[in-house]
């Protein structure tokens, strides 16, 4: 029994270092301190809308880290649509693409928040050096737009008459911020929203004006863009900014026609989207309702105490990138997704089709969308069977009729990205893509167990292996289990210990119970045997 | 009412094995891993049972690189040279239940003929042999030897409850001492092969008697073979002493505290062990109606 001695201490040793850990981290989480003249906020997105068709998608700017804002934690709640986070290709801005697969009007609801360290001290990271642009993209910053109509002959009255003879762009640029900030009157209703319409008539809102002010740019040869974005400061109703950055001396410089912020805006601004004038776009939706609200946060146990740059900032996982967050949050959670296969292997002794194929699974349901996951899965296990079947007959080796079925897994999946795409309901390729590998074995342990055991067996403990990835599935989608696993990474020894507790187990599995409960009941208790 | 479960209390009270208690219990404590490929590799089994003079199937060939495979004919002529084998078996040395057992009971022509009468033409023995060497029926699908041997002709005493197969002989031995055994009969569902998750009926046999006392097919109670009707309690296993001398012996040799040893009935040659397990099933339990905590020696405290 010196195993089961053993199995003990370090099990239990193993669940007080885990212990001591997580509370040394919960006392000093909660004397997080932010440092003189920092302050922590958070912006939440409110969305209601309608999906008029199947493949109806909106797309929410999501707030980018700074020089001094740093997002530290975002929370998505989308019920009923498959959401994807993409980054654009021109502006490298983050979006959160959803995608309803259902039309006929139905109503959706998505919830976002973001927390946010807005730092008095600018971090070294972010920002650089100044930066050449490419000849395209320099055109593209020049571009004519439907309402930023660079071309028109206004904008180019406008743009000469500042600018004068041989003016520098840093003189055009300061001409056409007094031009933009003291020229044009501000209005509300029935302002003109474009360019031209704001220089003639001389009166406009924040969009207007910004759009005045790119146009003259750009039709001084001065590369110039919009920036859509919220100023932080407490508002329960806040409302969308929208600002202008031009470009000098190879860097872009924001500045705020409407709120007079000509060289540089205040730290507190919140960058959503670039080249945009609006934090939501969409395509086949009505019945667009947003809200959105900026609160300072007073209370933030996530806010992680980072202070300069010691070596033991390594065991901090909060101070990561949401998306890195994001990622190595699953990782994290796909222990468990092994301790909960252990169970139902071990304890309760439902055979599945390899060991860890649940939890991978389960994992890529939580990547994609699991409806569209499922279909594909569905495709993929019906032809790839079909298949193994037709392979049967030209008797091939094990390794290229492997190598083959795998092809005819990934020829499925590109196939079901492709027309996923063509039909427009997936937010991305990933929503998609299943783990290949995975699939490959299951076609192929799934044909063998069905030849040598019968069908019924198969079909049994293919649900056997559905089950157990549901029940991963389900631990696995909790937003908050992650986010635990991520603020606790000492958590895994606790995991780690349950582990070694179920593979110490030698009590019977429930299985069993009824499998020898009529050996059990063979005789009467008192019986003579 | 009862329920459709037992309570581990009451499997507790018979001394019935779970397979967690089997593998933490019984596998871990007393078989070492490095004798595991004695009895997963059946040409070491072998090896070890004519070492110790154990009596098994005889080897005609084995079969161990692709280049072989063409030469089939040729390593299956005897030594004196007098004609080729017409009956032989070929099976995979790392396989398991069963799985990539090909029986030729004569030939045809330029074709092998098995024991129902199909004809396998010279193509399919190829490929068969190559993907055993492949490893298709292997534990693991590692690179495989195909093992040719002489085919055994079974004791006709159970062919009236034994359908479309071989019925074998496990014995479950316990540290050198016989523990359990039971008569492994095949059925139509188990398509020939003797093995109880397939289909097969399982009879448990006395140890001491080697008497059968009914049996277990698909984990419930049988009293008759179900393809034959044919009752298959209080029958006696001939040769049993036999049976069981060589089981203890094998298992000893193979230095294995916790095995079940599978035995043939040759009409000829009496047991023949065909192949050794170290991770022997529980069902030989309900087979043989009781726990096989029950027959566990008392433990020393």
């Amino acid at each position: 029994m010196k195993e089961k001695r053993l199995a003990l201490v370090s099990g239990i040793t193993l669940v007080l270092i885990g212990s001591a850990a997580a509370l040394v981290r919960y006392r000093a989480a909660g004397k997080a301190y932010l440092s003189p003249g920092d302050s922590a906020w958070r912006l939440s997105y409110d969305l209601e809308f309608e999906a008029k068709a199947p493949g109806a998608r909106i797309a929410l700017g999501l707030p980018e880290s700074g020089r001094h804002i740093r997002v530290f934690r975002e929370e998505f709640s989308h019920p009923g649509l498959a959401m994807d986070i993409v980054r654009g290709k021109k502006t490298g801005g983050r979006e959160a693409v959803a995608v309803s697969l259902s039309g006929g009007g139905t109503a959706h609801r998505i919830k976002a928040s973001f927390d946010l360290h807005l730092a008095a001290h600018p971090n070294g990271k972010a920002g650089g050096g100044p930066v050449a642009l490419s000849t395209k993209a320099r055109s593209y910053f020049l571009r004519s737009e439907e309402a930023v109509q660079v071309a028109s002959r206004e904008v180019r009255e406008v743009s000469r008459t500042l600018v004068g003879e041989r003016a520098s762009h840093a003189q055009l640029v300061e001409r056409a911020f007094e031009f933009c900030y003291a020229k044009i009157a501000k209005a509300d209703r029935g302002a003109p929203s474009d360019a031209v319409g704001a220089i003639v008539q001389e009166r406009a809102g924040l969009l207007g004006r910004a759009r005045a002010m790119v146009a003259i740019c750009r039709a001084g040869r001065v590369p110039a863009r919009l920036v859509a974005g919220f100023v932080l400061d407490d508002d329960s109703e806040a409302h969308p900014n929208v600002w202008v950055e031009y470009r000098i001396d190879k860097r872009w410089i924001a500045c705020d026609p409407t709120a007079g912020h000509r060289w540089g805006v205040p730290d507190t601004y919140l960058t959503v989207r670039r080249d945009a004038f609006g934090i939501i776009r969409s395509q086949g939706v009505t019945a667009i309702k947003a809200r959105f609200e900026i609160r300072r946060l007073y209370h933030h146990p996530d806010l992680p105490s980072v202070q300069g740059d010691g070596l033991a900032n390594v065991l901090v996982l909060t101070r990561l990138t949401p998306g890195m967050q994001h990622t190595l949050a699953i990782l994290l959670l796909l222990p468990l997704g092994a301790l909960i296969t252990a169970i139902f292997r071990n304890m309760v002794g439902l055979q599945t089709f390899g060991t860890f194929t649940p939890g991978l699974l389960a994992l890529s349901f939580v990547y994609s969308d699991w409806r569209t996951g499922l279909l594909v899965f569905v495709m993929v296990m019906i032809v790839g069977l079909l298949s193994r079947q037709l392979l049967e007959k030209i008797k091939l080796l094990m390794v290229p009729r492997l190598g083959l079925i795998m092809t005819i897994v990934v020829l499925c999946m590109v196939m079901a990205v492709s027309i996923f795409d063509h039909l427009g309901i997936t937010p991305s390729a990933r929503a998609v893509v299943l783990p290949v590998v995975i699939l490959t074995m299951m076609i192929e342990r799934l044909h063998i167990k069905s030849q040598e055991d019968g069908l019924r067996q198969a079909a049994r403990q293919l649900l056997n292996t559905f089950a157990v990835a549901a029940v991963c599935l389900l631990v696995l989608r909790w937003q908050w289990l992650g986010r635990l696993a991520l603020t606790y990474p000492e958590g895994q020894l606790f995991v780690a210990a349950a582990l070694i507790a179920v593979g110490r187990y030698a009590g019977y599995r429930l299985s069993e119970l009824i499998r020898f409960r009529d050996l059990a009941r063979l005789d009467a208790p008192d019986g003579a045997k | 009412m009862r329920l459709f479960w037992a309570w581990p209390s009451e499997l507790r009270a018979k001394g019935i094995f779970g397979i967690n208690a089997r593998n933490l219990g019984m596998l871990s404590q007393l078989n070492p891993r490095e004798f595991y490929p004695r009895v997963d590799d059946k040409v070491i089994t072998k090896e070890i049972c004519k070492a110790n003079d154990i009596p098994t199937p005889e080897t005609y060939a084995v079969i161990r690189f692709f280049g072989d495979v063409g030469r089939l004919d040729e390593m299956l002529a005897p030594a004196d040279g007098d004609r080729a084998r017409e009956s032989f078996v070929i099976k995979p040395a790392r396989g398991a239940a069963g799985r990539g057992v090909l029986v030729i009971a004569g030939r045809e022509g330029d074709a092998l003929v098995t024991p129902s009468g199909r004809r396998v033409p010279p193509d399919e023995i190829r490929y068969h042999l190559a993907t055993t060497l492949s490893g298709l029926y292997s534990l693991g699908g590692r690179p495989d030897r195909a093992i040719i041997e002489e085919r055994i002709l079974p004791h006709d005493v159970f062919s009236a409850i034994s359908v479309g197969g071989t019925p074998d002989i496990r014995v479950v031995v316990h540290k050198g001492a016989p523990l359990m055994a039971m008569l492994r009969l095949p059925t139509n569902a188990s398509g020939g092969r003797a093995n109880l998750h397939q289909g097969a009926v399982g009879a448990g046999v006395d140890i001491k008697t080697g008497r059968t006392v009914g049996g277990v097919c698909r984990g419930a109670f049988v009293e008759t073979h179900p393809d034959s009707g044919n009752p298959i309690g209080d029958l006696h296993v001939p040769f049993w002493d036999k049976v069981i001398d060589i089981s203890t012996r094998l298992s000893k040799a193979l230095e294995l505290g916790y095995c079940g040893v599978d035995i043939v009935l040759d009409i000829n040659r009496g047991p023949l062990v065909l192949e050794a397990n170290a991770r022997p099933g529980l069902a030989i339990q309900v087979a043989n109606r009781c726990g096989i905590a029950r027959r566990l020696p008392a433990e020393p405290e």
